[in-house]
């Protein structure tokens, strides 16, 4: 049985439900849990879990999820994880805090992608799904969400160190979200009258004093004009030392970063910045795309007319050419596992190389004097193995190696004093890109 | 000529070896072949040097030959050879070879050896090797190349490489004046010969490959006939063929493999590096074989019949001799687990190369740390001179002896105050590609085993650092962290990373968790 993850689909934003509350402790798990299978039995319609896992996996039953929860237990808590093995994929789980330590009820939702849940319909269900839990459950605090929109809130840290967030936990009215179910501590906060009349979609005391609210219809229209306008208008209520009008600006710069942008690169780098952009995760997708798009790479500088090259100042260049050679040997060796295509060196190799360094963030995850001293002459070399062997350049050999040239057309290029700008940083990857460097003197090939 | 001169020198020094090269019907010949370049097979093999490491078997003890990747595998009389060799040579102070391009990627940057294409090419190789390209084939044929070069004739030796040596430990400096050595010694002509046998079959290619040097010469004397070469090979050495006699040359084998991740330098020995291997193959998570003697008897993979995914890989190699050893224990009950499967098997031993670079990385970033003034260090403020000890032996009762990755331990004034001790633990995880709860599990996990391990009330046995507790050596440990590499590695939502590490600590309190 092999379960769908979230992990095998491209990133997409999903709709995210953390939900933090207690349980009775002295009550047999079995009936406890009731409430809660229950309420996932009949409303996960469109999602709902057909696996059930701790360490083993099994098709979900009740006897399976109940199995899966003794298996889950260690010393404090106990936990299982609830998945799919079709579309649409669900990353799912529960933990239950036992005894000594305080009663807690910990359940996580992750549904991917989020235009599941376009439908009213599900939408409610969702909602009901969630309603009966904090009923059941007594609850401090539960979101559901964009997941992507959820990351560019800040949550859970809202700005605090990661100490405060851990002790603190949402502790007042960061965010309102699509879906919301306050605890009566973050009641108190607000006060009580003042949150039942908040305007929202849908506002609800449950008997245990927490209080429901959802803003918005549909979750997967999060991000429109009217949804962001509830939103805000429930938020400001919320929180009267806020300013609506600021609320509803950041709101809409949450929906302007999420929204989606045609990619149009910089021809020359078109293959790498797709590389680049798949990369990211989803709620950064978009602005990296829209980032890209406008950016461009400064013309290469690694360049002097062929009329002033400087000449060969080596007594023996077949031994200076070996040289080159070994270190460009250098770079396959360092590559060869990640980066197969290096053995070719061809054009496209540099792409991979490129793309290899800024994914590994290279230039600061490894030792500074390990890559001055090995990573530069290997990268240069190589580089000028490309241009010889695809653009019918010729070496130019000199003492300094960043004097040392490679001649192709009317110009000679200086690819050593490259890989040095080309690894001052994981931005000068770009910047300087092997592959930019090879499609410029490609053209002036002459 | 020079080279030629050398040549004969050297031969001369070798009559041992010569004579058995040529009982073996291997003429070494003192005519170095024209259109042969020594550097080009110098190249592929500096590139295979890493795989050289990883497929042969090493010893640590004994001559200075024995680490010689072959010298098991040879016949008797070929090993004496060696020995005579090696112990002339050093004589000579002849000055190393540096073949040592094939380290490189794993000793200056952490990055885990990989490996050619190998047998899955071998064929390919030997075709271009018979055509003269030499430096493809070389590359393209590791294993056989080795063994290529291991006799190849040649004009003289390569210049010494400027980069890359200083770093290069002593066993593959050691290995690589070994194979150079000897790559002056055979024919070019029966080594051809040989490569056509092996480029006429992918089999022939395969048996080579796995059996090392004795194959080839089997092979060889076979006349390419791989069926016949097989019970040649097996008069040197019975195991070779898969037989089902338990390899003797197998722990040796392993070991060679896992050589390529020894670093003395962050107390990476041999010893250090098996004892991670085999708490990480514990905890691997891939499917296994159960622990049943007639089903392990039955699936019991052998070096000449790899399944079609592990072609091209050495490890192999080492999975047959693991199973193997493994399927020994199960069988005196001393197994907790049966082993893995091949699959299984490649990505732990994947997984298990980075950790050990991202842990040399580690080590290294905190040994700076400590040299920074103290308010400028981002791991290390709470001491006054921290002194970082790697893989500090520590006992905690009922859970046996530990490694610790690093303890640090106050060196400065005490103030009557007892010494602060702090351990690390270094974890490099692929979390981004778990589901929340599964990471939730691992994190979890991960920082329990931290604590029990190397947390709360330690006793240091290491016999160096007991001075520097004269009061006793069991000490407590205020904090204990956990770092996880990041990077690639990392969650990429915040929300769930967060939530994560803040149900770790509420379930793990005294370990920290961090990403680097």
């Amino acid at each position: 049985m092999k379960r769908l993850s979230v992990h095998d689909l491209k990133p997409e934003d999903q709709l995210r439900l953390t939900f933090d509350g207690a349980f009775d402790q002295q009550a047999a798990l079995e009936r406890e849990l009731e409430p809660f299978l229950q309420a996932l039995e009949k409303y996960a319609e469109g999602w709902m879990p057909d696996v059930v896992e701790h360490k083993r996996r099994r098709k979900y039953t009740r006897a399976a999820f109940w199995k899966a929860l003794e298996e889950g237990r260690e010393d404090v808590l106990t936990s299982l994880g609830l998945y799919r093995t079709t579309w649409p994929a669900l990353d799912m789980s529960l933990c239950l805090w036992l005894p000594p330590r305080p009663p807690g009820l910990e359940i996580t939702v992750n549904v991917q992608p989020l235009s599941v849940f376009a439908q009213e319909e599900r939408c409610r269900h969702f909602v009901e799904m969630v309603r009966a839990w904090a009923s059941h459950y007594p609850v401090s605090h539960a979101k559901a969400h964009s997941s992507d929109d959820t990351e560019l809130t800040g949550s859970p840290n809202f700005g605090r160190d990661d100490e405060t967030q851990y002790r603190n936990r949402f502790d007042k009215i960061y965010e309102v979200y699509w879906l919301n179910v306050f605890g009566p501590k973050l009641v108190e906060t607000v006060g009580r009258e003042r949150m039942l009349s908040t305007p929202a979609h849908r506002l609800e005391e449950l008997p245990n004093g927490s209080v429901l609210l959802v803003t918005w219809p549909t979750a997967a229209d999060f991000a429109s004009k009217e949804a962001r306008l509830a939103q805000a208008r429930a938020h400001a209520h919320l929180r009267p030392d806020l300013d609506f009008d600021t609320l509803l600006r950041t709101l809409g710069e949450r929906s302007a970063m999420l929204a989606p942008v045609e990619p149009r690169f910089y021809p020359d780098l078109a293959p790498l910045l797709t590389r680049v952009v798949d990369f990211a995760a989803s709620h950064e997708r978009q602005r990296r795309i829209a980032e890209l798009n406008a950016w461009q790479p400064p013309e290469p500088e690694e360049w002097r007319p062929a009329d002033s090259a400087l000449p060969s100042d080596v007594d023996d260049e077949q031994r200076a050419l070996e040289q080159y050679s070994l270190y460009a040997e250098h770079l396959v060796a360092l590559l060869h596992s990640e980066v197969p295509s290096v053995f070719e060196a061809t054009p496209e190799s540099l792409t991979d190389a490129d793309y290899y360094f800024w994914r590994e963030e290279f230039p600061t995850s490894r030792l500074r004097e390990v890559i001055d001293e090995h990573g530069l002459p290997a990268i240069g070399a190589y580089l000028g193995k490309v241009l010889v062997r695809h653009l019918g350049g010729r070496w130019i050999p000199r003492q300094k190696l960043e004097e040392a040239q490679v001649l192709v057309g009317k110009r000679v290029w200086l690819p050593f004093v490259r890989a040095r700008h080309y690894m001052r940083s994981r931005q000068a990857l770009l910047d300087y890109s092997l592959t930019q460097l090879f499609r410029v003197a490609e053209r002036h090939q002459g | 000529m020079a080279q030629d001169k050398r040549l004969e020198e050297m031969l001369g020094l070798l009559p041992a070896f010569r004579m058995a090269l040529e009982k073996r019907g291997l003429k070494p010949t003192a005519r170095p072949d024209r259109d042969f370049e020594w550097k080009d097979v110098g190249r592929g093999l500096a590139r295979a040097g890493g795989d050289a490491l990883s497929s042969a078997p090493m010893n640590d003890g004994g001559g200075a030959f024995a680490f010689l990747p072959i010298r098991n595998q040879l016949p008797p009389e070929y090993q004496e050879a060696l020995d005579e060799a090696q112990k002339r040579w050093a004589e000579q102070h002849f000055s190393a070879g540096n073949v040592v391009l094939g380290g490189f990627d794993h000793l200056t940057f952490g990055v885990p050896l990989g490996f050619y294409g190998l047998l899955a090419t071998t064929g390919q190789g030997a075709r271009s090797l018979a055509h003269g390209k030499y430096e493809e084939a070389t590359r393209e044929l590791a294993p056989a190349v080795l063994l290529v070069a291991l006799y190849a004739g040649g004009k003289g030796a390569r210049p010494p490489l400027r980069t890359g040596h200083e770093a290069v430990g002593p066993r593959l400096r050691a290995l690589t004046e070994t194979a150079r050595q000897l790559q002056e010694s055979m024919s070019l002509e029966s080594l051809r010969e040989l490569a056509r046998y092996i480029q006429a079959s992918r089999e022939a290619g395969r048996l080579v490959a796995r059996g090392g040097a004795d194959a080839a010469l089997a092979l060889y004397e076979a006349r390419g006939d791989v069926a016949r070469a097989r019970p040649l090979m097996s008069k040197a050495r019975p195991e070779a063929t898969g037989s089902g006699a338990p390899r003797k040359a197998g722990a040796a084998e392993h070991r060679g493999t896992l050589a390529s991740l020894v670093d003395q330098e962050v107390g990476h020995t041999l010893e250090v590096v098996e004892a991670k291997l085999a708490v990480v193959e514990l905890e691997a998570t891939g499917p296994r074989l159960p622990m049943e003697v007639g089903v392990l008897e039955k699936h019991r993979p052998s070096l000449d019949a790899s399944p079609p995914e592990a072609q091209g890989n050495p490890r192999w190699g080492e999975y047959v001799d693991y199973y193997e050893k493994r399927l020994r224990e199960v069988k005196k009950g001393e197994a907790a687990e049966g082993p893995l499967k091949w699959e299984g098997y490649e990505r732990m031993r994947g997984g298990f190369a980075r950790g050990m670079a991202f842990e040399r990385d580690m080590v290294k970033l905190l040994k700076e740390d400590a040299r920074k003034p103290r308010a400028e260090r981002r791991f290390l403020g709470d001491f006054d001179k921290p002194r970082v000890e790697t893989q500090v032996g520590v006992r905690k009762p009922g859970s046996g002896l530990r490694y610790a990755d690093v303890l640090v331990i106050e060196e400065g004034e005490l103030g009557g105050r007892p010494r602060r001790v702090e351990t690390f633990s270094f974890k490099s995880r692929d979390l981004a590609l778990l589901e929340e709860g599964k990471m939730k599990d691992q994190m979890r996990e991960d920082a329990r085993e931290a604590l029990r391990k190397y947390g709360e009330t330690v006793d240091i046995r290491r016999d160096s650092l007991q001075s520097l507790f004269p009061g006793g050596t069991v000490v407590q440990v205020p904090r204990v962290r956990l770092i996880y590499e990041g990077g690639p590695l990392k969650p990429k939502r915040v929300d769930v990373l967060e939530r994560v590490v803040g149900a770790t600590r509420a379930a793990v309190p005294g370990v920290e968790v961090l990403f680097q």
